[in-house]
């Protein structure tokens, strides 16, 4: 049986050897490169799946609010949580979208998959 | 060693517009506070963006210290706010696991010189606020 000496570490970007790859970046080579079309992918999906809904308008005033993620070693979005963010509403929908983003090619150190954490601000304005 | 073991990691993105009403289909365009050290960079956004992480991070590098009695490693999530002249107007901790670590991350953050030019949305300065994962891990 193989044990996985550390199996709850997680790096953050600036850490990892070779940078997640969000579907979609598989042209991007370095890891500025990677970095930035994850970045400005991520607002994309945030930007159209985020739903404002009339309840949200109704009772909400708009906040921006830091969302921390794993990307686990098979690529997918885990440990979704609010890290600032103080309306219910907001941050429930903020964590539905993240739960739903796409699989990710993981992190890798010495060309291992290893989990990563992530931290996307959402400003959310009505 | 002790140095790249004391990896304080930057983690900034751009905050992310949202439309929130069909009817105003435009997004807010939004850009980072410029450090002295990122004035040169001409390019899109992006790589301001990568030019500002690297500088936080690296400002990081040099100036975090082991705290004394500092035992276990973790993470220690700092919120920057910016304000509108670019002036770095909070440091807080978001989220920690010792209070020695969590006064050495805010005490590094602080000792950020000021952007030379302030963040904007839709060209105009603006307050800026970012969360950095400062991490401290020793073997």
């Amino acid at each position: 049986m193989i044990v996985d000496p550390d199996p709850i570490e997680v790096f953050t970007f600036t850490q990892v050897e070779s940078m997640p790859v969000y579907a979609g970046c598989e042209e991007a080579l370095t890891n500025d490169q990677r970095y930035t079309c994850m970045n400005s992918q991520l607002m994309a999906y945030v930007s159209s799946n985020f739903e404002v809904t009339e309840r949200m308008i109704q009772f909400s005033r708009g906040e921006k609010l830091f969302v921390e993620f794993i990307i686990e070693k098979n690529g997918e979005v885990r440990n979704t949580t609010i890290v600032r963010g103080e309306d219910e509403l907001i941050a429930e929908e903020a964590l539905r979208v993240e739960k739903s983003l796409p699989r990710f090619t993981p992190a890798k150190m010495n060309g291992k998959p290893v989990r990563m954490s992530y931290i996307l601000p959402i400003n959310v304005k009505f | 060693m002790l140095i790249r073991s004391l990896l304080a990691s930057a983690f900034l993105s751009l905050s992310l517009p949202l439309a929130a009403q069909a009817t105003d289909p435009l997004h807010e365009t939004q850009t980072l506070p410029v450090f002295e050290h990122c004035v040169h960079i001409q390019g899109d956004q992006s790589e301001q963006q990568v030019c500002f992480n690297r500088f936080v991070m690296n400002h990081l590098i040099n100036e975090l210290k082991w705290p004394e009695g500092l035992t276990k490693n973790g993470k220690v999530l700092v919120e920057l706010i910016f304000d509108a002249t670019g002036h770095l107007a909070e440091v807080n901790s978001l989220r920690s696991y010792d209070d020695l670590a969590k006064e050495e991350a805010l005490r590094a953050m602080r000792t950020l010189p000021d952007p030379i030019r302030p963040g904007t949305v839709d060209g105009e300065a603006a307050p800026v606020s970012m969360v950095v994962p400062v991490m401290f891990t020793r073997n």
